[in-house]
């Protein structure tokens, strides 16, 4: 870790390659080595016991095994098995992508800003397939009778477009900005631990083949709650299900280990926790909270799998098991969860407005509490999804309480919001434009969750459109929002280039007001009596389905011309290497591309924290100079 | 310079909390007529009570957002600069009163939803226990007609066990006495739902689940399962009729013919 590399590194390697770099593995030599594993333990499992599911089984724990061997994921730990020598500085380079161009992004490179950026993808793969398949589910509803999708598809559809629009969001902010953006925040050269960086991406990027082998098994009807006993009823595609869910828990987990220690140890000189960014307090906060609530469901999915292919008990009544077994497993997860994708969020939030205002970040400390009682708090209020689940009355009013509580901290971050506005010098470019998209949509989303999270009301409200509504305008009004905050922000680091402000605002503009009509009217449809994940309606509830189906189409197509300006501003993007939104936080100071290991020489020394705007002893914005980094 | 400076933020200030009082008043008057008239009439006490619920959250939350609303529309409308700022802004990191009022004030508001819940949840029905069982939350019962509800893919149907016991897919209640649902599923969870009695409760392989209401509204109604349960969910609903004790009476009579078994509670 000790190497300091100077920027232009690639000018000097005049050397031979050495001859183990003529064959390097990457995703190809995974691929096949993980679909050959595959292939071979199901013909073995089918031979052995003649079951779909114990084959499917089977071939869904070859596969990433196969995958990462074949990425060269084992190469290293095999190494030190059988105690062979460590790895020299040289190869540590190597394996962190140095030289290694765009290849880099399809090795198991250790780079935690090459991690950064294949998360940024995978991010952008599974927001394009969830919202193909919300497109599906909006064109199903546009009409009552299910006229086009075949129930049987619809329910698949509505689970997978929950499923990957959650995974998106588990990772929208602390893959790629956790990744690429906190190291370099707290001045480090790399994460804690590098290689279980790249293994965390891999994880997760193996997840999604097994996910989308349930279309090829015949699909599953639980949503994405994955409710047993339903789930355990005989459906092969659940098989899959619960694989790819089991590998993308177990990729969050390995990466929160990593960013966790990475926050505690590798803080630079006089980056102490108060002057932390906020962004990298969430971030922290969130992976923290991940660690703690994640293995529950980690535990639900392997019993799910268990009860179908094993044929346990867990959740079968007649064995013994329960529903309600399941449904705290999973709620124990599912509400924290909520909070493990809204803290990334909200230090997003608290880090951009400062830089566009002009003005310190008011109520700091407000701020980094409200975010650790929410932390907190949240693993408390999971019965709060339960109340009609039978369970004892003397437990509603707890998690009632609960529930209320922690919205004194969720506020806290309005303030936040409110007291930097105020009086600022308001820059109103994308970055804040999108934040200010989020305090509309995030206070819809806050007030209408009062709705629920008290009894009476909820007992009405459980399990209707008006749910589905009000978890949209957190996640999606709040949080997607924040995560074009942050990608419209942070581009211009990540790729030297600036975003379009012209295809920029009009993005904002359609999926702003498309997306406040559509969700408006579902919380219509949710009062009049509408149920959540039906293929078909009363034909009353028509007209709002129509309004919300047309502006959801709008959404899509805001969503296309985003995907344009990514693709046109990677290549024809003004070029922007400097300082772009003079920010004071320590990514900015360095130069665009970043070097490989992030700090050109010694590593900096902190004297206060990144929101002294306005102030004398400040830290002082370095206009940085574009460096021809490692290209 | 410091006076000047001071006064105009005074003066900002007045400016927000007049337009934010002015915005809530109307916004309070707007918004519960708005709700009354989307929220559907209620056929039980119930159901009634949550409506109410409904109402009240709606008009104590409009002042809530329309203050954060109104000041981030201020701020952006006034201290909006054209391109990027040329000078820092005060450096203001905190207000004392703002960090003491604005946690207050959430916590009182969070005492109020705790206290109206409670309140609330003593009238809306049990929470899956008998009626009159359950603590403070239990009801009072009155001599209830029982009628069991088994939830299986993807179809309710009803018991009158003090009738004879027949078995029907249509639920027919007596207006204005008291009914209690014991729930149960015999396959995958289910939810019992029907929205103008506000009555719901889940329906739970291997368990008996109890609910209860007054309908107050003779007419017909739909009992549906809102816990996605499989292939035909969406259409997992029955009727449900509301007719007087005599006709409750003669359709009973009519029904009495033979006598299902039924696995209710195993
Ligand atoms: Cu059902």
């Amino acid at each position: 870790m000790g190497v300091t590399i100077e920027s232009g590194g690639g000018q000097g390697t005049a050397t031979r390659p050495p001859a183990r770099r003529l064959f390097r593995p990457n995703v190809l030599t995974g691929l096949v080595l993980g679909i050959v594993l595959a292939v071979i333990a199901a013909y073995v499992a089918n031979a052995i016991t003649q079951s779909a599911y114990s084959t499917a089984a089977a071939a869904f724990t070859a596969w990433p095994i196969g995958f990462l061997v074949g990425m060269g994921a084992m190469a290293y730990p095999i190494r030190w098995a059988f105690g062979k020598s460590d790895p020299t500085e040289e190869e540590e380079l190597e394996l962190a992508g140095k030289d290694a161009g765009i290849w880099r992004y399809f090795r198991f490179t250790t780079d935690h800003k090459v991690v950064g950026i294949q998360y940024l993808w995978l991010v952008f793969t599974l927001l394009t397939v969830g919202g193909l398949a919300a497109m599906l589910i909006r064109i199903n509803l546009i009409e009552p009778g299910s006229k086009a999708l075949a129930p049987w598809n619809y329910n698949t559809i509505v689970g997978f477009h929950g499923l990957a629009m959650i995974a998106a969001s588990i990772i929208m902010i602390s893959g790629p900005f956790g990744n690429f953006v906190v190291p370099i925040m707290i001045g480090a050269r790399d994460m804690a631990f590098p290689r279980l960086n790249a293994l965390s991406f891999w994880l997760a990027f193996s997840s999604v083949p097994v996910l989308l082998m349930t279309f090829a098994t015949g699909g599953f009807s639980t949503g994405w709650t994955l409710y047993a006993p339903l789930a355990t009823e005989g459906e092969l595609g659940m098989v899959a299900i619960n694989f790819g869910v089991i590998l993308f828990i177990l990729s969050t987990m390995v990466s929160a280990v990593n960013i966790v220690t990475t926050v505690i140890t590798l803080r630079t000189k006089g980056m102490t926790w108060a002057r932390l960014p906020a962004t990298v307090w969430a971030v922290f906060l969130s992976v923290l909270l991940g660690l703690v609530v994640m293995p529950s469901f980690e535990a639900s999915q392997v019993f799910t799998m268990t009860d179908q292919v094993f044929k346990t008990t867990f959740f079968t009544a007649s064995g013994g098991g329960s529903a309600w077994l399941y449904e705290n497993l999973f709620w124990f997860m599912g509400h924290p969860e909520v909070y493990v994708i809204a803290i990334p969020a909200f230090g997003v939030v608290a880090d951009i407005i400062p830089v566009f205002t002009r003005k310190p970040l008011f109520g700091r400390p407000l701020i980094v509490g409200g975010m650790i009682g929410v932390t907190v708090i949240s693993v408390f209020v999971w019965a709060h999804h339960l109340f009609v689940s039978g369970m004892a009355p003397g437990l509603v009013a707890p998690f009632m309480l609960t529930t209320e509580l922690i919205s004194i901290p969720t506020g806290l971050i309005f303030l936040a919001i409110v007291g930097t506005l105020w009086r600022g010098k308001i820059w109103t470019e994308l970055p804040l434009m999108w934040v200010l998209a989020f305090v509309f949509n995030f206070l819809i989303g806050g007030i209408t969750g009062i709705y629920l999270a008290d009894a009476p009301s909820d007992i009405g409200l459980h399990g209707t459109m008006f749910v589905t509504a009000h978890f949209h305008y957190t996640l999606m009004g709040g949080m997607l929002m924040e995560f074009f905050a942050a990608v419209y922000f942070w581009f211009p680091k990540m790729f030297g280039r600036k975003l379009d402000t012209r295809l920029g605002k009009i993005h904002f503009w359609i999926t702003q007001i498309c997306f406040n009509v559509a969700f408006l009217a579902m919380f219509y449809s949710g009062l009049q009596g509408m149920a959540r994940r039906v293929a078909s309606y009363a034909a009353f509830l028509t007209p709002a389905n129509v309004v919300t189906s047309l502006f959801a189409f709008g959404i899509g197509v805001g969503m296309c011309i985003f995907a344009y300006n990514v693709f046109r501003s990677l290549r024809h993007g003004e070029p922007a290497t400097g300082n772009v939104w003079g920010s004071k936080t320590l990514e900015w100071q360095v130069p665009t591309p970043v070097p490989l290991e992030n700090f050109t020489g010694a590593l900096p020394v902190i004297t206060a924290d990144p929101y002294g705007y306005g102030e004398k002893d400040a830290v002082e914005v370095v206009a940085a100079a574009s460096g021809s980094g490692e290209g | 310079m410091v006076k000047a400076e001071s006064f105009r933020s005074q003066h900002h200030l007045r400016f927000v909390m007049v337009a934010w009082a002015v915005a809530s008043v109307i916004g309070v008057a707007l918004s519960v007529m708005i709700m009354k008239a989307v929220l559907r009439p209620a056929a039980s006490p119930q159901m009634a009570d949550q409506n109410l619920t409904i109402v009240v959250f709606t008009a104590v939350a409009v002042p809530v957002a329309f203050f954060v609303l109104t000041f981030v529309g201020y701020s952006v409308w006034r201290f909006r600069t054209k391109g990027m700022p040329t000078e820092d802004g005060p450096p203001i990191r905190g207000n004392r009163l703002a960090f003491v009022l604005w946690p207050s004030v959430s916590a009182a508001l969070c005492v109020f939803l705790l206290v109206w819940g409670l309140y609330g949840m003593t009238k809306v029905g049990t929470f899956g226990t008998p009626v009159g069982q359950g603590g403070m939350f239990g009801g009072t019962r009155s001599d209830p007609l029982v009628v069991e509800v088994t939830g299986q893919q993807w179809l309710w149907t009803f018991t009158y066990p003090s009738e004879g016991g027949f078995e029907t897919t249509k639920l027919v209640l007596p207006v204005d006495r008291q009914v209690e649902f014991k729930v149960t599923s015999l396959d995958v969870v289910h939810s019992f739902w029907i929205r103008a009695f506000g009555v719901k409760i889940d329906a739970v392989p291997g368990q008996v689940l109890y609910t209860n209401t007054t309908p107050t509204q003779l007419g017909t109604f739909t009992a549906r399962c809102v816990e996605l349960c499989g292939l035909y969910h969406a259409y997992m609903q029955n009727q449900v009729d509301v007719v007087t004790a005599a006709s409750f009476a003669a359709w009973v009579q009519s029904q009495a013919a033979p006598v299902h078994a039924t696995a209710v509670g195993t």
